[in-house]
């Protein structure tokens, strides 16, 4: 059972199971698959030289996958043109920088199978990537469940134990205590 | 601190399974079938400058209330960042964003992370739009889901 984080120090330091940081590991690997394959997609739609150059300037419509567009939202309400030119001017940025996160997360955790625990010591930096990444892990996995109330825990709890999708929603759950966590522990100095 | 979560930790005892489980392939989505699935090219004009074509933003879904800009809002500037409730970010988290990226109290940005939470949204900045989309950016950057409007738009 991991540790939640905790402060120690000018650190924030959690120690994670090996099987825990696999599980970390795994999902985190999957985001910026999602992230780099949906870029890519996009990146390909471009078959003019119009589209071209579009395309070299970032993306105008939001990504059809539901996870990617929570990602990577719309910066206007009710104003599409307003909403086209702030993601075209912004999404690779955000996209890259979310990538990144993930991809210190995923280097922090280091190799799993090498060790029975996994300890990871973050500096206040640290720490503010790990929240977004573990952020946006939530809202992937909260988007792909459907997530649209502040609590449907009793939609998952009916679910059998062995149900992928239950066993999602524990993941799911355990996302936010380890985050709630790094919050707590990051929340020192106020 | 007032949080939404009811957090425990899974119930079963998970990872053991890793290695006996397939991957858990909550990021795959059958939206992903359509790659390569294209719209229509939007159709954008030669030497259209970013900015200058934007139209006055018409509509937001309902109105601003005037209390929501208290305390944050200068009364004459023009623009502002909205941020939207959302089921799953958790409270303390977008209180820490607030606190984090606007150098807000913890007074202040638990009061708007409670009026994004209850009202369903708050006026969390405000200033010229380009200072807005910065905002929006940033807000996007961690995971909250901002948008850019006119003060005052209905």
């Amino acid at each position: 059972m991991a540790t939640r984080f905790d402060r120690d120090g000018v650190l924030i330091t959690a120690a994670f199971t090996a099987d825990e940081a696999a599980l970390l590991a795994n999902l985190v690997s999957q985001l910026i698959e999602l992230l780099r394959d949906d870029e890519h997609t996009r990146a390909e739609s471009g078959d003019d030289d119009l589209s071209a150059i579009i395309g070299a300037m970032g993306s105008t419509e939001a990504p059809a996958d539901p996870v990617v567009a929570r990602l990577l939202p719309e910066g206007y309400r009710g104003d599409e043109e307003a909403a086209a030119d702030f993601r075209r001017f912004t999404e690779a940025g955000l996209r890259s920088g979310k990538i990144s996160a993930a991809d210190e997360v995923l280097s922090a955790l280091g190799d799993a199978s090498l060790a029975d625990q996994v300890t990871v010591e973050l500096t206040e930096e640290q720490g503010t990537v790990w929240l977004r990444c573990l952020n946006d892990l939530r809202l992937s996995i909260g988007t792909r469940l459907e997530i649209t109330e502040d609590d449907e825990e009793d939609r998952f709890d009916r679910l059998g134990a062995d149900d992928p999708v239950r066993w999602t929603y524990e993941v799911y759950m355990w996302l936010g205590w380890l985050q709630e966590s790094l919050v707590e522990a990051m929340s020192g100095r106020w | 601190m007032p949080g939404r979560c009811r957090l425990r930790l899974p119930t079963r005892p998970r990872p053991s399974c890793m290695s006996t489980c397939p991957p858990v392939l909550v990021l795959s989505c059958p939206q992903r079938a359509l790659r390569g699935h294209r719209h229509a090219s939007r159709q954008v004009c030669g030497g259209t400058v970013y900015r200058a074509t934007m139209p006055a933003v018409s509509t937001a879904p309902t109105e601003l209330e005037e209390h929501d800009t208290d305390e944050v809002v200068v009364a004459d500037v023009p623009w502002v960042t909205v941020v939207w409730n959302d089921p799953i970010n958790l409270m303390s988290y977008v209180s820490y964003v607030f606190r984090t990226y606007f150098g807000y109290t913890k007074a202040v940005a638990d009061r708007l992370m409670m009026d994004v939470h209850r009202k369903g949204k708050a006026v969390v900045s405000s200033g010229t739009r380009e200072e807005m989309e910065r905002d929006v950016e940033a807000m996007h950057s961690y995971g909250l889901w901002a948008t850019a409007q006119k003060s005052g738009d209905a």
